[in-house]
Parts: structure tokens; sequence; C-alpha cells
């Protein structure tokens, strides 16, 4: 019951990573992007399940705080103050021409990993379709920061390219509860600063300023001395 | 324990930092940051005994080798900016609100840089080089002019989603580890010591992931498109640390990465890899050279020429190949942030960016006679002139290539050749250009701060490239061992 949960999560996530190179308005990108993040939760906590690696409570917990509720809430704030709704512009392949490149991503990424990684996976297919997919994603998102023209489109690109990461390493091996936690941080300040300055070049350069002040970046104290 | 020194005293300056609000202070702080982390460094240097190992802390040849490097380049950088950022914000250039947030940020890159170099785990290392990502990002858009938060936005998607990759590469490299030991590990020594007992193919996949990666934060091409931009559009103090110190935390990951493959199957095709990507880098390097109209950009361009030349030692791959890859990574450094600091000088001038875009640099020597004689010392030591340490290392690296093709020198020194014609051909033109009577700018005194660090770096350039110091070989020769490199005595 349990792996087939966790295979239907994994079939969605693909679906997610597909609708972040079509989807127009920005809202519904910072959506797409907190269900995927739900149903990287949901992976690891059914992983967690079925390896017993309790650890895996502990990630989960850490990506419903920091991808679920944090990340999405503040891209939102800053969507709002930016008053810009759409992402209609694209460049080098439309969504249509990104989806067909991204379906021979996924067979390029399954061909490849079935002769590389065929010893190491031969007894579980559920983790090689977890490789699979979030090598996949990676580069599915890796194609969203290159085709999407605006700048907080490319974060939630690049986001869902380090979902991909976090996928594949769930899969693959288990690496130390510090480092998953430490890449989370700095996940988080890199994620910080680049919403900021898509401020500056999404919206008029003249207003970025006033806007660093509406988040308190900036106090006319410091400016006064 | 002298190691810990580094973290205590980054820790101490930095609380402080956020402390004060006065430029004077700020600035003070960021020189007392670096000069304490120059001191500690010597130490290290001069007295090897006091290298002990620990949890936090891998300490070898190769790193306090790197971190010297750092800590003169964040040196003379943050004694320039004493004179430099205080006329950007009479200028207007910079905001008076941006500067606690610069110097902090200054501070902090060197703190996370150090950080990165001396950590023990692979996985660590690269949470501190993203981090140096983050934090120069943020010091190139300091300016807060569009093209800087364009750049600064390049650069940051450019490095972070290559970076992405070389984190697929270290989980490869951990899974390696686990099938061959039972036990997975992230330690640089044991992942260096194993594995030439993991799967070859397993070993294959984590370079080519962890090489994309490291490639983008040195400038390889193709991943090199931000390092233009980023490094032409920063304030001059912030571009000569990019080029002279976080350029190198890329090379250093590569270098480590190199020796990890040495010893195992797979050494061969790592090293075809480099070279191909090597002799790529300086083609598209050289090519952009020449057809470059202001100077930070070429010194930029160059900067990612000299990285392929370095990258080329790596690929060779022998003893004496990676001692000259390193001396070029000193020499290359010294020389690129003196470059840097003396553009800052003709920026200040000259009022660059100007209105039209170019550089409008005239009277060069009637104005500027100090920026203008290091200038031309700075273009004669890239080209590789005798007396300048670029000369050896780039005789050294050649000797080296040759002993694997003969070719491979030929070529290289063609492009060489390439490289030098677009530095001639820049300075000869800049140094031709004079305004008409009574139309040029009034000369801009510059501040002795700004001055000192420039003619330091480069009587430094100049002193190690005509002779070695005392135990500088064999202190090179115990780095190139550490990066796993058997070095017959």
């Amino acid at each position: 019951m349990m792996p087939d949960v966790v295979r239907i999560c994994l079939v969605l996530v693909l679906v997610s990573s597909a609708f972040l190179l079509s989807s127009r308005s920005l809202s519904n990108l910072v959506k797409n992007y907190q269900y995927q993040s739900v149903l990287l939760v949901l992976i690891a906590t059914g992983l967690a399940v079925i390896e017993d690696r309790p650890l895996l409570f502990l990630i989960a917990a850490l990506t419903l705080a920091s991808k679920v509720f944090g990340l999405p809430a503040f891209i939102r704030m800053i969507q709002e103050r930016m008053r810009i709704q759409q992402d209609i512009r694209f460049s080098y392949l439309h969504p249509t021409g990104a989806l067909m490149v991204s379906i021979g991503i996924i067979l390029l990424v399954y061909v490849c990993f079935a002769r590389i990684l065929h010893t190491l996976y031969a007894h579980n297919s559920l983790f090689f379709l977890g490789s699979v997919i979030g090598v996949s994603m990676v580069l599915m998102g890796l194609l969203a920061v290159c085709t999407r023209k605006m700048a907080i489109t490319k974060v939630i690109g690049y986001l869902s390219m380090e979902n991909g990461v976090l996928l594949f390493g769930l899969f693959v091996t288990e690496l130390p509860f510090i480092i998953e936690f430490v890449i989370m941080v700095d996940l988080i300040i890199l994620v910080l600063l680049t919403t900021l300055l898509t401020v500056g070049i999404d919206s008029s350069i003249e207003e970025y300023k006033v806007r660093l002040q509406k988040f308190h970046l900036w106090t006319e104290e410091e400016g006064a001395q | 324990m002298i190691v810990m020194l580094y973290p205590v005293c980054g820790v101490i300056i930095l609380l402080l930092q956020l402390t004060q609000k006065k430029h004077q202070w700020l600035s003070l702080l960021g020189v007392i940051h670096s000069v304490l982390y120059l001191f500690i460094t010597a130490i290290l240097v001069l007295y090897p005994k006091t290298w002990d190992q620990n949890l936090f802390f891998i300490v070898d040849h190769l790193n306090v080798f790197v971190m010297l490097i750092t800590s003169i380049i964040f040196t003379s950088a943050s004694v320039y900016a004493v004179g430099y950022i205080g006329g950007l914000v009479k200028s207007g250039d910079i905001d008076k609100r941006s500067l606690r947030i610069f110097y902090f940020g200054f501070s902090l890159l060197l703190f996370v840089t150090t950080m990165a170099l001396f950590s023990p785990d692979i996985a660590l290392f690269w949470i501190f080089a993203e981090l140096t990502t983050v934090l120069s990002a943020l010091l190139i858009s300091i300016l807060t002019i569009r093209a800087n938060i364009d750049a600064s936005l390049k650069y940051i998607f450019i490095c972070s989603t290559s970076m992405l990759f070389s984190f697929l590469g270290i989980i490869f490299l951990f899974e390696a580890i686990r099938n061959s030991t039972g036990v997975g590990s992230l330690e640089w020594s044991v992942i260096l010591k194993e594995a030439s007992t993991c799967d070859s193919g397993m070993i294959w996949i984590a370079f080519v992931l962890f090489f994309i990666g490291f490639a983008a934060k040195s400038g390889i091409v193709p991943f090199h498109t931000w390092l233009a931009d980023a490094h032409a559009k920063a304030p001059s103090a912030v571009s000569a640390v990019l080029s002279g110190a976080i350029l190198n935390v890329g090379m250093y990951g590569i270098f480590r990465m190199t020796g990890i493959v040495h010893g195992t199957g797979v050494a061969y095709q790592a090293s075809l890899l480099l070279l191909v990507f090597a002799m790529i880098t300086m083609s598209v390097a050289v090519f952009s050279m020449l057809c470059q109209k202001k100077l930070k950009s070429l010194i930029a361009f160059s900067s990612i020429e000299n990285m392929g030349f370095i990258l080329l030692g790596a690929a060779i791959g022998t003893p004496m190949a990676f001692f000259w890859a390193l001396f070029h990574m000193l020499g290359h450094s010294l020389i690129k942030a003196g470059l840097f600091l003396s553009a800052g000088i003709l920026h200040r001038q000259y009022k660059i960016p100007t209105r039209t875009g170019e550089d409008e640099i005239g009277d060069l020597f009637r104005l500027q006679p100090v920026a203008a004689i290091t200038l031309m010392g700075g273009f004669a030591a890239l080209i590789g002139m005798p007396v300048f340490p670029l000369f050896f290392s780039k005789v050294g690296i050649l000797i080296a290539c040759a002993e694997v093709s003969i070719w491979i020198p030929v070529l290289v020194l063609l492009l060489f050749a390439i490289a030098a014609a677009a530095l001639i051909k820049f300075y000869l033109s800049i140094m031709a250009a004079e305004f008409p009577d009574g139309e040029g700018p009034a000369p801009y005194i510059a501040p002795v701060w700004m001055i000192i660090p420039i003619i330091t770096l480069l009587l430094f350039s100049v002193m190690i490239g005509i002779m070695m110091l005392p135990g500088e070989e064999s202190f090179l020769l115990a780095a190139v061992s550490d990066i796993g490199i058997r070095v017959n005595p």
C-alpha cells in the first residue's frame, strides 16, 4: 500500500514540474511549488515508514516548515508588493516545446540510470523510479530557469531544482541530518536575497529603494548619518 | 588551536560591525578583520607544527596556501576600500544606508571563504562555497544600479543552479563510499583514501556533476557568462576580491576532486574532460578579449583565460603541472587584484560608467601616472613577461603539457599571443587618447589608502617572480601531495 502511495506522489511531483514550465500566473506558480513541496513531505514520510528511517520524519518536518509554509509565504509577499500577476514572456522555448524537451529529458535520464545504476537498484524498482524522477526534476527546473523571463519565476524554477535534489537524496542515500539542515538554511538565505533582488529587476528600479525601505532593510535613521 | 582563531576573530568582528554605524569604524573593523586573518595564516605558514586536525577543520598545505592568497587579497581590498568607498559615498554612487550592509557583507564573505577552505567535509565545503556566491552577489548589487542587480542575479542563477549539480555529485560520492566501505563519508581525507576502492562509474558521474558546479564558480566556459558582467559591474574593491580570491574557491574544489579521481580507473577520462574544458575556456576568453572596449571587462575576460590555464595544469595532472598551477593561482590573484584596484582609480578619474557607456580614458599618464604604470606592469605580467610570476608558471605548465603532446603548448602559445595582442591593443588605445585642450577632467587625487595596496601587490608579485621565497618550493610540493598527487622526493 505505502509503496504505491509513494509511486503516485512521485508521478504527481513530475506533473507539478511540468506545470512550472507552462503556467503564466505567478500566484499559481507559487501554489504549484507549495503542492510540490507537500508531495515531498508525503514521500519522505512514506519512505520513513517503508524503510524504518526515523530521520526522514525530521526532514519531512523541515520541508514542511520551510518549503510548504515559509518560502511560499515570503515569495507571495514580495509578489504582492511588486504588483505583477503574470509572467507571459518566454525565452528560447515556449511551453509546448519545453514540455516536449522535458519528455526527452525524462527518457534520457531513465536510459542513463538504467545503464549506470542497474546494479545498485536491481532489487528495488521504487528507488530507481525515485532517482530518475529526482534528477528529471532538477533538469526540468533548470529548463524553467532558462526559459522563463522574469527573475521571480526563475527563483521558483531554482526552488523546484532544489526539490529534485532533495528527492534524489531521499531515495539514493541517507546524508547526515545536519547537512540536510544546513543546506536548507543556505537555501533560505539564497532565496531571500534573490527574491529581494528580483524586486529591483522585475519592477522599475527607481522604486527599488523605496520598496527596500518598506521591507525595513533600510531605515531613515541610518540614512541620516 | 591556531586555526580556531579564524571563527573566533571572525564572529567578534562581525558582531562589532553589527553594533557600529559610523563609516570609519565599519571600515576599520573590515581592515582589522582581514589583517588578523593574514596574521593567523602567516603563523600557520611559518609554523606547521601548530596545525592540528579536529572535527571542525582540516588543515593542510593546500588550504593554507589558498588561504594565504585569500587573506592577502582581502587585506589589500579592505585597505583600498578605506579610500575608495568614501569616494563612492561622496559622489552618490553608493547610498550611506548601504554602508553597513557592504562592510558586514565584505567581512562575512571573508569568513565564509575561510570556512569553505578549512571545511573537513565536502558537503560543508559546498555549503560555504554556495554562501560565497550569495554574499558576492550582495556586494555586486550594493550600488543598486539596474545593471548591477542584473549582473548579480545572473551570477546567482548560473552559479547556484550549477552548484545543485555539484550536490548531486556529492550524493553520488557519498553513496559510492558507502557501497565500498559500508559506511558513507563526506570527509575529504576518507574520500581521498577510499576512492580507488569505489565503483568507477559512480566516481565518474560524481566527478562530472561536481565539476559542473565548481566550473561555474571558477568561470570555466560554458558556465562563464556571469563572470564578465559581475566582475566589471562590481565596485573595484569587490572585483579584486571576486577575481583574486573567490574564483580560487571553485578551483580549489576542482583540485581536490581531481586528486580524488587521480587514483581511480577514470583518471584518464577526468583528465581529458578537464583538458577539453581548459582549451575551450582559454580560446573563448582570448577571442572575447580582442573585442573588449572596457578596461574592467577586458580584465574579467583575462581572468577566465587564466582560470582555463590553471585548469589545464590540473588536466595534465603531473606533480609539476599542479605545482605550477598553484603558483599561477598565486601570481594571477596578486596581479589581477592589483589591476582591478587600479581600474577603480580610473573609474573615479573618468567617472565611469560614462553616459555613452564607453570608458572615456585619455591623458592617462598626465592625470593618473601611478595607475598608468601599475596598469602597464599588470598587463606585462598577464602577458607573461619575465620578472613577473606568471612567466615561470606559464613556462612550467607548458613544459608539463609538452610531455603529453607537443600540440598542446603550441596551441596554448598561439592563444597567449592573441591575449597579448588584445592587452597591448587596449593599452595603446588608452595611452594614445588625449582630450582636447581644456576639455579633460581635473586630476583625481587618489587617497594614499588606494595607492598603497596596488603598489604592494605589484611589488610582491615582482618579488615572487624573481625568486623563490625560502621554503616556498617545499610548501607547494607538499600542497600538491595534499591534493592526492604522489610527489617523488
